[in-house]
């Protein structure tokens, strides 16, 4: 829940008018207030309050929120977490501070709290007028466990006003998603605000939706108690949309009836009405709910959007299904088990050369592959998880350092196997930081520059083959070569006389204990951050670069694999061993003559360059005679191409990446083994470490 | 597993005419000698890897690990492969490989009481690896130590 406010306060800092945002960071504040009474954490419930009515001010007046203010509130945020999780006997100090400051903000005239907006009455949420609800409330399979008395919340529901409850229990396919077996539908009329509606919730929060369908009781039209009765007969899940058009269809369309906040915003048209009997005037579909109200400042396109995504992102959150990592974990290897037993399968239908078997064959691989994408990506999560992190924490730091700096990102839909997203988010975080720390220049040393005030650090994120890019750029002062070669020189890394590349310089920065700060901060510069980055992302089995323009900035670069488990690969052999190549990695395969490798100069002529060449039999001390003709399978490495000089190339395979164990640790350029339709095993190389590590 | 007199159930198997023996706790599966994959730069003591079950296991020479140097020859038909485990419980100590034998034996109850430490004897075999010596009727069986037997070297040898 803090987490959520912490985001919404962040798109109230860029959208300081936002009604709906300020009313997120109230509901929260209020749901905090509420369970920290009850469980006698008054602290807690003292600030909260404190805090609570700032905002509930901001809404009674429309007023927007001031930096002052947001920064307060992120201040809370911090506290109430402290509080919560390390509480410590200086404490009362620090949240005496905090209370006399919010109470300085709270009693100050209204113009510190909203702009100069003189709303009053009018376009405020109506308070004490009738409104209709929709709430699904779906529990999870533990709510017995958890004393909450469910009766209770029913009837609670019931003593509000008019009211239809439908019970409904999860259909056969849906018998394993974790919930109670029962669910429940509610629609009724109210004159009770919002927010105390939430106080009947209040310990099932995360089970309930809540979705205002009008602006006037509902009950009062025939219709609509019509298709209430309908909907009981159906016994199916309703779908509150198509109750707010409805609703829109009884009574004429006027700014009061305008959607309110709860609504993520859709742009398609609305649902086809649903099908069963017809009330006595057939309501037509009209046009999509409005936008919401909005108070005098008008949000262009592009802030409209990030509220309406924000609102939708914590909305949606009910709508998932929570799964145990173990179960995906297990579902996985049955993908892979069954890719195992396909290629079984595609032997005896070679062997046996049966049509219809062939038929049957294709089929279960079409069926294979699409489940194996499917297995895949439900462990794949956005990398946007991640923004919310950096965003705060360059805002904290920023401030911190004194300097501006803008966060931008792109592509952050881009998504990335759960477990590598949770292993990412250190190492880019102390990327992040040493960008604000050591690149980003002050202000003064910007205007200098004619560089505009604001820093500006961009995050990138895509795809490209068979990898993920993730990128991270700065617009500061970069790294200097000049620089970095006199600390090399130093250190004793490099001579006075060698003349290394700009690129091998930037290296350099991963070496542990090389840092070209000018001074150690508390942050970053004590040189021993970047290679514990680097050691990270190599255990990911990805790669990290770094380039840089002196006064233009810096970029970091991070590759990642898409995929560990299952990869197409090339089934070949050297020395009656059977190794297996990565497709994407390949180039091409040549079939020559073993006078034409040239070995001892170690290149080869391949589309008239000379090109490196690697004999795998010796390079691997495997021994034998090796044959006259030699297959050469070109693979990419870098940004160039070297050839490896094996026997034999036996064909495709879909090879389910198996590790080798504790046993082969010592064996880089071994990423596992796998084992093929007849039973035998073939070891997968990972031919960048192979060529990094015999080129030594 | 114990009996009522306190004898523990050993597996016995022949290495160069000689007989062993492991704890059967630490036996998961007895199985004919399958096709090992040599892998290269691998340590000497490692022949190489094989599938059991769908799993890729190390096939330990249990000889060449012990430092032993087999005098006989045999043929591959009574070979086979004891699959060993130990710490099963603890994922970072766990371990799990398979051991080619020669020949499997019988299963045999050993007293505790009944095995002699190893430094009594005069045996050709290093003392690390092995608990102890017991005689099954005139026949002498030595007991290996599991864990030595299964435990991860740190160097690799290049051969």
């Amino acid at each position: 829940m803090l987490n959520d406010m912490e985001g919404s306060v962040l798109t109230l800092e860029q959208n300081p008018s936002s009604m709906e945002v300020v009313n997120q960071v109230f509901r929260v504040m209020h749901t905090i207030k509420g369970t920290s009474a009850m469980y006698d954490f008054k602290t807690v419930e003292k600030i909260t309050h404190d805090v609570e009515g700032i905002y509930s001010k901001i809404r009674d007046t429309q007023g927007t929120v001031s930096k002052e203010i947001s920064t307060l509130t992120l201040e809370c945020v911090d506290l109430l977490r402290h509080l919560l999780n390390q509480p410590s006997a200086g404490d009362d100090a620090l949240v005496d501070d905090f209370l006399a400051r919010v109470s300085a903000i709270s009693g100050g005239a209204p113009k510190q709290l909203g702009g100069d907006n003189q709303k009053t009455g009018g376009e405020v949420a109506a308070k004490s007028s009738t409104a209709t609800y929709y709430v699904m409330f779906a529990p999870e399979a533990d709510i017995t466990n958890r004393g909450v008395n469910i009766k209770g919340i029913l009837d609670s529901i019931k003593e509000l006003g008019e009211n239809t409850i439908f019970t409904h229990s999860w259909p056969d396919d849906q018998a394993d998603n974790g919930k109670f077996y029962m669910y429940w539908e509610a629609i009724f009329a109210t004159e009770m605000p919002f927010d105390e509606l939430d106080e009947i919730f209040l310990f099932v929060h995360d089970e309930v939706k809540i979705v205002k369908i009008a602006d006037r009781n509902l009950f009062a039209f025939d219709d609509f108690k019509e298709q209430l009765a309908a909907y009981q007969v159906m016994d199916s899940q309703i779908a509150p949309d198509d109750l707010i058009a409805l609703a829109m269809t009884l009574v004429p369309l006027s700014p009061e009836n305008a959607v309110p906040a709860e609504q993520p915003q859709k742009t398609e048209p609305q649902k086809a009405e649903p099908q069963k009997t017809e009330p006595s005037q057939s309501p037509a579909p009209k046009t999509p709910p409005p936008a919401p109200s909005q108070p005098s400042a008008v949000n262009s396109e592009a802030e409209q959007k990030i509220i309406a995504k924000h609102i939708e992102a914590s909305d949606t959150k009910n709508s998932g299904i929570k799964v145990d990592s173990e179960k995906l974990d297990e579902l996985m290897n049955l993908v892979s088990e069954f890719v195992n037993t396909k290629a079984e399968m595609l032997l005896i239908a070679e062997k046996y050369d049966i049509p219809e078997l062939h038929d049957i064959y294709e089929k279960v691989d079409k069926l294979s592959n699409k489940l194996k994408d499917n297995a895949l990506s439900i462990r794949l999560v956005p990398i946007e998880s991640l923004m919310l992190r950096f965003q705060r924490l360059v805002r904290d730091l920023s401030r911190e350092l004194g300097k501006q700096v803008d966060f931008v990102t792109e592509g952050t839909d881009t998504e990335l196997d759960k477990t590598i997203i949770d292993n990412l988010a250190v190492p880019l975080m102390h990327i992040i930081r040493n960008s604000i720390d050591h690149g980003i220049e002050s202000v003064e040393r910007r205007r200098e520059l004619k560089k505009p005030d604001h820093g500006i650090i961009k995050f990138t994120a895509f795809y490209s083959g068979n990898n993920v890019f993730i990128q991270v750029q700065d617009d500061g002062a970069g790294m200097n070569p000049e620089y970095l070669f006199q600390k090399a020189v130093e250190k004793g890394i490099m001579k006075a006389t060698d003349h290394p590349t700009s690129r091998q310089l930037y290296d350099l920065v991963f070496l542990p204990g090389f840092s070209t700060a000018q001074k150690i901060t508390g942050i970053s510069g004590r040189g021993v951050g970047m290679d514990a980055v680097k050691q990270h992302i190599m255990r990911l089995r990805g790669e990290i670069d770094m380039d840089s323009e002196v006064d233009l900035g810096t970029i970091t670069t991070i590759k990642l694999p898409l995929t560990l488990s299952i990869v197409d690969a090339l089934l070949v052999s050297v020395a009656g061993t059977l190794f297996l190549i990565p497709v994407y990695i390949i180039d091409s395969c040549t079939l020559v003559k073993r006078s034409e490798l040239m070995l001892d100069r170690g290149r080869f002529i391949y589309e008239g360059e000379p090109t490196p060449v690697l004999d795998l039999r010796s390079a691997l001390n495997m021994g034998g005679t090796p044959p006259d003709d030699v297959n050469v399978v070109m693979v990419k490495y870098k940004d160039t191409r070297v050839g490896l000089a094996l026997d034999k190339v036996h064909g495709e395979h879909q090879a389910v990446l198996k590790s080798l164990g504790k046993y082969f640790s010592n064996q880089e350029y071994l990423s596992g083994g796998s084992i093929l339709g007849d039973g035998s095993i073939a070891l997968v190389l990972d031919t960048n470490k192979l060529i990094r590590q015999l080129k030594k | 597993m114990e009996n009522f007199s306190g004898a523990a159930p050993y597996l016995s198997f022949w290495l160069d005419n000689e007989l062993y023996a492991f704890d059967i706790n630490n036996v998961v599966e007895v199985m004919e000698l399958p096709k090992i994959t040599t892998v290269p730069q691998c340590a000497v003591c490692i022949k190489g890897v094989f599938n059991f079950r769908g799993e890729i296991l190390p096939a330990i020479d249990v000889m060449a690990k012990c430092n032993l140097v087999c005098t006989h020859e045999t043929s591959d038909d009574d070979k086979a492969i004891i699959v060993l485990d130990i710490n099963k419980d603890d994922p970072d100590s766990h371990l799990t490989a398979g051991a080619i034998v020669e020949k499997v034996s019988d299963v045999i109850n050993i007293k505790p009481i009944d095995i002699i430490p190893i430094h009594d004897f005069d045996t050709k075999i290093d003392a690390a690896f092995a608990e102890g010596i017991y005689n099954h009727d005139g026949k002498i069986i030595t007991i290996l130590n599991t864990a030595k037997i299964l435990a991860l070297n740190n160097k690799t040898i290049i051969s």
